[in-house]
């Protein structure tokens, strides 16, 4: 959010994608101000994965 | 980024994937990865087709926050770079207006050239083109192709070709061997094609013929280098 909206508080309300539970976390730049529930985590697939291997583009 | 309550809910959601842990990160760590001068690049109009350029600042913040990236992909490929001859030459002969037009045709040349023998435009380098192919023969037929056609703008260029393993970096390769291409490339003479013996070695059959242009060593490259110059 440091980019998007620096100095500005932000709120995030999400659903967890296995339960649809909610996720809501509220931050300033990179500082966490609250996360609910605090056992969330984020998952980021990498656009470098393994799955470009023999990719078309490059055959 | 995808949110779940838990490390239990992703694991359940990511039950077949083995790799899932090495994306993982809780909030906190990620608000940190994306505090890192490469994301706030994401809102520049080019940042897709200069990604390449930061995964270096993307795998550095990663590491910050005590995750790697897994090694780039790699793949048996064919790069071939065309450079134009004595360029700054000809742009000062013609002045800035005409020398723009010839570089358009130049490129029109070659990216139809490309089209024709299956080659994958990479990157633009200065006045030149580095292509991948699958097929080294392929390779060396565009650039003679490639050379033949530029005489009609009274252009020569210079090629080299280069066969090995190449990092997949999104579109782009990078590795050692991109790097091999080039300075074989560099070696080359106005209408010469110049390749690898890894090239010569692996286009036997093909009809194609090679002189001996002697070895070389390939600066910042490791060793001697034998390359040959395609005759016919």
């Amino acid at each position: 959010m440091r980019w998007l909206f620096p100095g500005q508080e932000v709120l995030v309300e999400s659903r967890c994608l296995d339960c649809g539970g909610s996720v809501r976390l509220r931050m300033r730049d990179e500082e966490m101000l609250e996360i609910d529930p605090e056992t969330a985590v984020g998952y980021m697939p990498s656009p470098f994965a393994a799955s470009r291997v023999g990719s078309a583009a490059f055959n | 980024m995808n949110l779940f309550r838990s490390e239990e809910h992703l694991t359940r959601w990511l039950h077949h994937w083995h790799a899932a842990g090495d994306y993982v990160l809780p909030v906190e760590e990620w608000a940190k990865v994306f505090s890192a001068p490469t994301f706030q690049r994401r809102l520049e109009p080019d940042y897709l087709a200069r990604a390449p350029e930061y995964l270096e600042e993307y795998r550095r913040a990663l590491q910050a926050a005590g995750k790697s990236l897994p090694a780039p992909d790699r793949i048996l490929s064919t790069v071939l770079f065309t450079d134009v001859v004595e360029s700054t030459r000809h742009a000062a002969q013609v002045g800035d207006s005409e020398w723009r037009a010839l570089v358009q045709r130049h490129d029109d040349i070659i990216r139809g050239q490309l089209q024709h023998f299956a080659g994958r435009e990479i990157d633009r380098t200065g006045d030149g083109f580095l292509s991948a192919f699958a097929s080294p023969a392929r390779a060396i037929r565009c650039a003679q192709a490639i050379a033949v056609e530029m005489h009609s703008l009274g252009l020569r260029v210079r090629a080299g070709v280069h066969s090995g393993e190449f990092e997949v970096l999104g579109d782009h390769l990078g590795g050692i061997a991109v790097h091999i291409g080039a300075r074989i490339s560099a070696l080359a003479g106005p209408d010469e094609v110049l390749v690898s013996q890894t090239v010569r070695d692996a286009v036997v059959g093909s009809g194609i013929a090679f002189e001996d242009r002697g070895t070389h060593e390939l600066k910042g490259v490791p060793g001697q280098w034998q390359l040959y110059g395609v005759a016919s």
